[in-house]
C-alpha cells in the first residue's frame, strides 16, 4: 500500500505554507526524495510518519487515515520512521534503546525485546547491543536509528537524510546496509546525495517547493540529463535541471 | 522497556536506596507522640509525606527530562502519552508506595498490639499528595532541562511539604498538603473528613490537570480543560479547607465507647477494653480514697491513653473534677486568674489523695506544689475537705482569691 497524501496543507507559520493542496503518492519499493534545502521534504516525511499533523487534508495509507484518532496507532505502527536526528536516549544501551522504539511502536515489551536482537543484527550493530546508545558515533547512532524502524517490522519506512552529516566511509556502509535491506522493506530516502542512486533505489521522487516536480524509474530520472553528460555525472546533471525547472 | 531496564536506568531505585533507609531511621526516631490507635498511627505517615513528595517529583521530573532529550515524540510513538507516563513514572509511584509503607511498618511494629486496621483514609490521602508531585514532575520535567527540572521538584516539594505548617495565619494552607491531619488523632478523635477531603480533592486537581494536558492534543482544548479541570477542583478544595482551623480532627463517635458503673462512669474506647477490669478496680480504689475527704469524681470519666496503668487511671479519676479550661472570666484579654495557682495545687493534692505516687507526680509537677499538697494531706480528713472547698471557689470565680496555707485550715479544724 502506498502512502497517500490527499489535498494536503502544512505551514510552520501562518501564511507561509509549505506544503499547500499536496496530493500525491509515495510509492512502495525503495524511492529516494530529492530536492534542496526548505523544498519541503523534511515536511512532507514527518506528515507521513505522523510526527506532524496536516492543517487540511489528510495521509492515509491504505484505509487508515494518519488524522484520525482511532487510525493513529495503527498507522504509525505500519510507518517506521528515522528523524533527521537520531537521538540517543540517557541511560540505555544499544539494545535496550532498540527495545524501548519497538515498544513505543506498539509491541509488547517482550516482543520488542526479542525483536530488537534482530534489528540490530541486520543493520550490524550486534556487538555494540550492550554499549550505552549516547556513546555511539554518529554513523552508528544512525544505524541504531534504521533498527527502530525496523523492529517493529513496519510496512513503510521514511528515512529523512539519513546520510547528512556522514564521513564518506560511514556514508558507504549505510549505502550497503539500505542496498541489502532494499529487498525486504519499502523505502523512501530524503537526500541530497545523488551517488549510486541506481544501485539503491527504484524511483526517484524530485520535489521543489512544495511539489514533486519529477517522478519516475532512476533510468527516466538520468534520461533527463543533458545529452553527452559523463556517466558519473548523469544524476548530479538531472537533478540541478529539474530543480532549476529546466525540463 | 522491560522492568529491570526501567530501573536500572531510571531514578527510583537509585533513590530508593537513600530515601527509604533514612525515612525508617526518621521514624525509629520519633514514634513519641503516636498512641496505640490506628489513626494516630496512620497519621504518622503525613510527617515523612514532604520528603517522599520531594523524592518522587524530582524522580519524575527527571524522567520526562531523559524522554525529551531522547526525543521519543519526534519518533511518532505508536502508544499514547498516558502510557508512556505509565511505564516511566510506574517505579517513581512504587518508589512513593514503599517510602510511605517502610516507615509506617516501623511505627506499627512499635505499638504492635493495637486492635483494628489502619486508617486507609488517612494513608490513600497521603499517597495522593505524592501522586499529585509525581504528575507535577512530569509536567515540569518535560519542560526544563534535566537537572533544573529535578532540582525545581526537589525543593519545591520539600518548601510545600513543611512550609505551610509553619503559617500560623494561613492555618488551612497545610490541609491541602497533606498535613492537615499530621497531629491526628487522640482516642476521642478521628482525622477530619473534610481536611481529607480538600487534600485528596487538590491533589487530584494538579494529576488531573497534569493528565488532560498530555492527553489532549487540540491546540486549544488542551489547555482549556486542563485550566478549567484544575480551577473547579481547586476550588472545591479551597471551599473545604479554608473554614478548617490548624488541627484536621473532628470528634470519634461515642456511641464507640462501653461506659460501665457509676460515680465515677467509666467509659472505655474499644482500643482499651482489654482492660476494662483493670481500669475498673483501680478506679473503685481511687474513688474509695478520694471518697474519705469528701471528694466526689466527676459523672464521667474516660481516658486518653489507650493502655492505662494504675497510675494513669488514679491520676485521671482523681483530678476530674477540676475544670478542663479556665473560667471564661480568666480568658478576658489582660484578665487576672488567681485561680491558676490554686489549680496547682489542687492538682497535686488530688493526685496524692488518689493514689498517684509521688516520685511520679515529681516528673511533671512543681515541687512546691507537691510539697503543699503533703502539708494538706497530713491534715485532719475535714481540713482537707474545707482546703479543697474554699480553693475550688478561686478556681472557679476570678474574684476569689485562694487561700491555700494549711494554717488557715489547721485552726478551723481545731475550733
Amino acid at each position: 500500500m502506498p502512502l497517500h497524501y490527499t489535498d494536503c496543507s502544512f505551514a510552520y507559520r501562518a501564511g507561509t505554507p509549505v506544503l499547500d493542496g499536496l496530493t500525491m503518492d509515495l510509492p512502495q519499493g525503495c524511492t529516494v526524495l530529492l530536492g534542496p534545502n526548505g523544498a519541503g521534504k523534511s515536511t512532507l516525511l514527518s506528515l507521513g510518519a505522523s510526527s506532524l499533523t496536516p492543517v487540511s487534508g489528510r495521509v492515509t495509507l491504505g484505509r487508515l487515515d494518519s488524522v484520525r484518532r482511532r487510525d493513529r496507532r495503527a498507522f504509525r505502527q505500519k510507518v517506521g520512521w528515522l528523524p533527521q536526528e537520531v537521538k540517543a536516549i540517557p541511560a540505555l544501551t544499544v539494545r535496550e534503546q532498540a527495545a524501548y522504539v519497538g515498544w513505543l511502536k506498539g509491541l509488547s515489551k517482550r516482543e520488542a525485546w526479542d525483536r530488537s536482537a534482530t534489528a540490530l543484527d541486520r543493520v550490524r550493530l550486534t556487538e555494540l547491543g550492550q554499549r550505552k546508545s549516547h556513546e555511539l558515533s554518529g554513523g552508528q547512532l544512525r544505524r541504531l536509528g534504521i533498527a527502530q524502524t525496523l523492529v517493529h517490522q513496519a510496512e513503510i519506512v521514511l528515512l529523512d537524510e539519513p546520510t547528512a552529516g556522514l564521513d564518506p566511509v560511514q556514508r558507504g556502509v549505510f549505502r550497503d546496509l539500505l542496498a541489502e535491506l532494499s529487498g525486504s522493506v519499502h523505502f523512501i530516502v530524503s537526500t541530497h546525495q545523488t551517488e549510486d542512486l541506481a544501485d539503491i533505489y527504484e524511483t526517484v521522487i524530485v520535489f521543489d517547493r512544495g511539489r514533486p516536480v519529477f517522478r519516475g524509474p532512476v533510468s527516466d530520472f538520468f534520461s533527463t540529463a543533458p545529452a553527452g553528460t559523463p556517466h558519473e555525472r548523469r544524476a548530479e546533471s538531472a537533478y540541478r535541471g529539474l530543480v532549476r525547472g529546466e525540463v | 522497556m522491560r522492568i529491570s531496564t526501567l530501573l536500572r536506568s531510571g531514578p527510583a531505585a537509585w533513590a530508593a536506596l537513600v530515601l527509604v533507609p533514612v525515612l525508617v531511621w526518621f521514624s525509629a526516631q520519633n514514634t513519641e507522640s503516636t498512641i496505640a490507635y490506628w489513626p494516630s498511627i496512620s497519621s504518622q505517615t503525613t510527617i515523612v509525606v514532604g520528603f517522599i513528595s520531594a523524592a518522587c517529583g524530582a524522580g519524575a521530573a527527571w524522567e520526562a527530562a531523559r524522554l525529551r532529550q531522547g526525543g521519543i515524540t519526534v519518533l511518532a510513538p505508536a502508544r499514547g502519552s498516558l502510557s508512556v507516563a505509565v511505564l516511566h513514572l510506574g517505579p517513581v509511584a512504587v518508589l512513593g508506595l514503599i517510602a510511605m509503607i517502610a516507615p509506617f511498618a516501623v511505627i506499627v511494629t512499635s505499638v504492635a498490639s493495637t486492635p483494628g486496621l489502619p486508617n486507609p483514609a488517612i494513608l490513600a490521602v497521603s499517597y495522593s499528595v505524592v501522586l499529585a508531585h509525581i504528575a507535577l514532575g512530569w509536567f515540569v520535567g518535560a519542560r526544563m532541562p534535566k537537572l533544573l527540572g529535578a532540582a525545581t521538584m526537589l525543593i519545591f516539594g520539600y518548601l510545600w511539604g513543611f512550609w505551610p505548617a509553619a503559617l500560623g495565619g494561613l492555618p488551612w494552607l497545610r490541609h491541602l498538603n497533606g498535613q492537615g491531619v499530621t497531629e491526628c488523632c487522640g482516642l476521642d478523635q478521628d482525622p477530619s473528613i473534610r481536611s481529607l477531603a480538600a487534600t485528596v480533592t487538590f491533589s487530584l486537581a494538579i494529576v488531573a490537570a497534569v493528565v488532560l494536558s498530555s492527553a489532549l492534543r487540540h491546540r486549544l482544548w488542551r489547555p482549556l480543560l486542563s485550566l478549567t479541570g484544575f480551577t473547579v477542583a481547586t476550588t472545591v478544595a479551597l471551599t473545604l479547607a479554608v473554614p478548617l482551623d490548624f488541627q484536621g480532627t473532628q470528634a470519634r463517635d461515642t456511641a464507640l465507647r462501653t461506659c460501665t458503673g457509676q460515680n465515677p462512669q467509666i467509659c472505655l474506647w474499644p482500643e482499651q477494653n482489654t482492660r476494662r477490669a483493670d481500669i475498673s478496680h483501680w478506679a473503685e480504689e481511687t474513688t474509695a480514697q478520694l471518697s474519705a475527704v469528701g471528694v466526689t469524681p466527676a459523672r464521667q470519666v474516660e481516658f486518653g491513653d489507650p493502655q492505662p496503668d494504675k497510675t494513669n487511671v488514679a491520676s485521671n479519676i482523681a483530678t476530674s473534677p477540676l475544670p478542663n479550661e479556665a473560667p471564661p472570666c480568666a480568658l478576658r484579654q489582660g484578665a487576672a486568674y488567681p485561680g491558676d495557682e490554686a489549680m496547682i495545687a489542687i492538682y497535686a493534692w488530688l493526685s496524692l489523695t488518689g493514689g498517684v505516687p509521688k516520685s511520679d507526680l515529681a516528673q511533671r509537677w512543681p515541687l512546691e506544689a507537691i510539697s503543699l499538697a503533703e502539708q494538706i494531706r497530713a491534715l485532719p480528713t475535714q481540713a482537707q475537705h474545707a482546703w479543697y472547698e474554699r480553693n475550688m471557689r478561686s478556681v472557679h470565680d476570678c474574684k476569689i482569691l485562694p487561700d491555700l496555707a494549711p494554717a488557715s485550715y489547721t485552726k478551723a479544724a481545731t475550733s
